[in-house]
């Protein structure tokens, strides 16, 4: 990464002593101008470390039988390479619907939870849908996309932020407690008095810092531009950029809005970041950065029109995987078809298994004792998301939001989300609440009803005319789906290093794919690049053979 | 939910955690993240804040009864692993998760978890001594300094910052 190569040359120069080049580094890091350097470098090539299409592989499996256990993001992958190499594939998958955790919920949807039980969603309109797991695709996620391609699922913008999006914050001391800002004027204000500051404090002769008089004008010519500030006294000040409190038009040139001081904005900037910093600088880090996209729809449509086109019958729905046995000769899967109550078995020659691990270690089967080990030492993280419908899509009508996202430091509330399709429809649907950690498990613990309330609640504070307009809502706690039990792994560094160079290996006949056996937990991504991995893995075995 | 008065578990808390912290060779004042703390002369603080996160977090795969849900989330009434003599294994399952399990050691402080696990030792039928805030604090060490959690994917947290001379890798939402 290319932060290593600066601390190295950082600390070529020894401890203690400020050269002219450390100082800059050490400006660049704290003005936040080293997060967009890193970047930049970052993406002036194409990284490496993840593939961008399907392994070439060269061969045909002929007709050797591999047993798939769940359709998600690891299953569909492996089952259409696995196919696509000759292989006879089966998909066992325990919902009654492909994507696993990739699930968007629109009218009609249902889910179980336990100690809640079934949740039907009964919004009635088509712009009416959420996604209650991954919601945006990286552009570089390039797995993803290609099989977005490959199937013919359309892909639009995923507006991860809007600067009209609205940042609230309490608990806090000053005038901004307990208000509501909009983010671009946070991040113009937070910016610009930044900037400000800077820019005096590089200017002050009697500082006398290792900076030639060169850099001094060049860092302050920057900053001029970069936090909007008199190029005269340096001063942050209404502008254009900031936006205005009446709009240009045929009565008067406009009227600039007025910044906030940067003394009432540091308890309030503070704390949302302290909360969702990575939120806040939506576009700043490597996940986020513009253009995200996501299939029109939602997530499900990649799942539930693509891969399940392509699979066709080979996915058997509503069977629960209840015993994963091997042996010498070959694997043996016993499930309970949901839908007749039967108990049915199935042999094949190897087993793909997509179940998360924390689901895993609770079904019977024959895996030797470190892999065992191995499973039942990864953690899973909480995480609940709730979408709420609405007769009226207020937040653009009112509050001119298109897309994106709002902030606040209430944690059981998380972050809010806006839909990025059909602007201007009648009704829509909100991601209400991303709850996460304790405060996923606290707000889950509520009765189905209850978390719609509390998001309604909080909510509320942010758009008052919410429970107006509120329809009905719906919410997916992960941790307490059966099929699921947890959001996503959460290995520490010894916990990876430990286990998970193991759980990529085959126990056997059994190769795990999923999530869980990457470095990008939570992201679709990584299930894919998984299962690229272990089908190439399983086809060097079978062509050796 | 408590069913123990409080003075009598005032007594047994004092006394096994002056004992266990002198087995353990702790001194009875003990730096605990920073903030001095006296080994528990009243436990009434310790026991309601456990209830307190039992009731917010704990709660919501483990069942106000404690009983979990059949096969799938522990039973934490009545289960001999909670209540073992030594409450080590528990507390480094608290801590480090397991099974799916999520983890607590970046949530919580040595005193939360100490309060979590006493008031699970000592709540429904289970009757254990309580967990000393010195064991957490042994047991956490006994896990690498640096063992943070890795990026995740999508934990909201602040943005965290590369750090000079390591890839700290940033604890960031997604999907």
């Amino acid at each position: 990464m290319s932060n290593h190569r600066t601390s190295t040359q950082a600390q070529q120069a020894g401890p203690g002593v400020l050269t002219r080049r450390r100082f800059l580094q050490m400006v660049g890091a704290t003005a936040g101008g080293g997060a967009a350097m890193t970047a930049m470098g970052a993406w002036g090539q194409i990284p490496t470390g993840a593939q961008t299409t399907p392994p070439k592989l060269d061969g045909n499996g002929n007709g050797a039988k591999v047993i798939i256990l769940g359709a998600g993001p690891g299953g569909c992958p492996a089952a259409w390479e696995l196919i696509q190499l000759g292989y006879d594939v089966t998909v066992i998958e325990a919902r009654d619907r492909l994507g696993g955790h990739s699930f968007t919920v629109r009218g009609g949807s249902t889910s179980f939870e336990y100690g809640k039980g079934e949740q039907v969603c009964d919004w009635d309109d088509e712009n009416m849908w959420y996604d209650a797991g991954p919601s945006r695709i990286p552009f570089f996620h390039r797995g993803f996309i290609h099989y977005c391609q490959e199937f013919n699922i359309p892909l639009i913008d995923h507006k991860n932020l809007d600067l009209n999006g609205w940042v609230y914050a309490e608990n806090l001391n000053g005038p901004l407690n307990g208000t509501r800002m909009r983010l671009g004027d946070l991040q113009t204000d937070m910016g610009g008095h930044t900037a400000e500051l800077l820019a005096k404090a590089v200017n002050q002769a009697d500082l006398d810092l290792p900076m030639t008089a060169e850099d001094r004008d060049l860092l302050t010519d920057y900053l001029i531009h970069w936090g909007i500030l008199s190029a005269s006294d340096l001063t942050y000040g209404p502008s254009d950029h900031r936006g205005y409190r009446s709009l240009p038009g045929t009565l008067s040139d406009g009227e600039f809005s007025t910044p906030n001081t940067l003394e009432d904005l540091l308890p309030f900037a503070s704390s949302i970041m302290n909360f969702a910093g990575g939120y806040l600088a939506a576009t700043a880090q490597a996940d986020w950065h513009t253009t995200m996209v996501k299939p029109k729809g939602g997530v499900s449509q990649l799942y539930e029109n693509g891969f399940k086109k392509a699979l066709g019958n080979r996915v058997k729905l509503s069977c629960e995987v209840t015993e994963i046995r091997q042996s010498e000769e070959g694997v043996r899967i016993v499930y309970l078809d949901k839908a007749t109550g039967q108990t049915e078995e199935i042999t094949g020659d190897y087993c793909m298994c997509n179940i998360p691990l924390s689901v895993l270690i609770k079904i019977r089967g024959d895996f030797s004792g470190g892999f065992r080990t191995a499973m039942q030492s990864v953690p899973y993280f909480m995480a609940l998301r709730a979408g709420l419908g609405f007769k009226r899509r207020f937040w653009e009508e009112d509050d001119w939001i298109y897309g994106g996202q709002s902030f606040t430091n209430i944690g059981e509330l998380g972050i809010v989300g806006y839909p990025d399709e059909a602007y201007g429809a009648a009704k829509g649907t909100m991601l209400g609440m991303y709850a996460f950690g304790t405060n996923a498990a606290h707000v889950s613990s509520l009765s189905y009803a209850d978390r719609v309330e509390l998001a309604l609640t909080h909510g509320s504070k942010i758009h008052p005319q919410m429970r107006e307009e509120f329809m009905s809502g719906f919410s997916v706690a992960w941790h307490l789906e059966p099929y699921s039990l947890g959001a996503w792994p959460s290995y520490t560094e010894r916990t990876r290093q430990e286990f998970l160079p193991q759980l990529q290996e085959p126990d056997g006949r059994i190769y795990l794919v999923g999530e869980h056996l990457s470095y990008g937990n939570g992201w679709i991504e990584a299930a894919i690049q998984a299962s690229w991995m272990q089908v190439e893995k399983l086809h060097a075995r079978v062509m050796q053979a | 939910m408590m069913t123990r008065s409080i003075s009598r578990i005032r007594v047994t808390v004092l006394g096994v955690a002056t004992t266990l912290a002198l087995l353990i060779g702790m001194p009875m004042i003990m730096q605990v993240q920073g903030a001095v703390t006296q080994t528990p002369a009243s436990d009434e603080p310790l026991l309601v804040r456990g209830e307190e996160i039992f009731n917010n977090v704990c709660i919501a795969c483990h069942q106000p009864d404690g009983k979990g849900i059949e096969g799938v989330y522990l039973p934490l009434a009545g289960n001999p692993a909670v209540t073992l003599d030594d409450p080590t294994y528990f507390v480094t399952v608290i801590l480090n998760g397991r099974g799916g399990m999520p983890r607590f050691d970046t949530t919580y402080s040595d005193e939360e978890i100490a309060a979590i696990a006493t008031f699970i030792r000592q709540n429904w039928e289970n009757d254990a001594p309580a967990v000393p805030v010195a064991l957490v604090t042994e047991v956490r060490a006994s896990f690498d300094v640096d063992d943070a959690p890795t990026p995740e994917g999508q934990v909201p947290s602040g943005a965290s910052r590369p750090v000079d001379g390591e890839a700290t890798p940033d604890a960031t939402p997604g999907g």
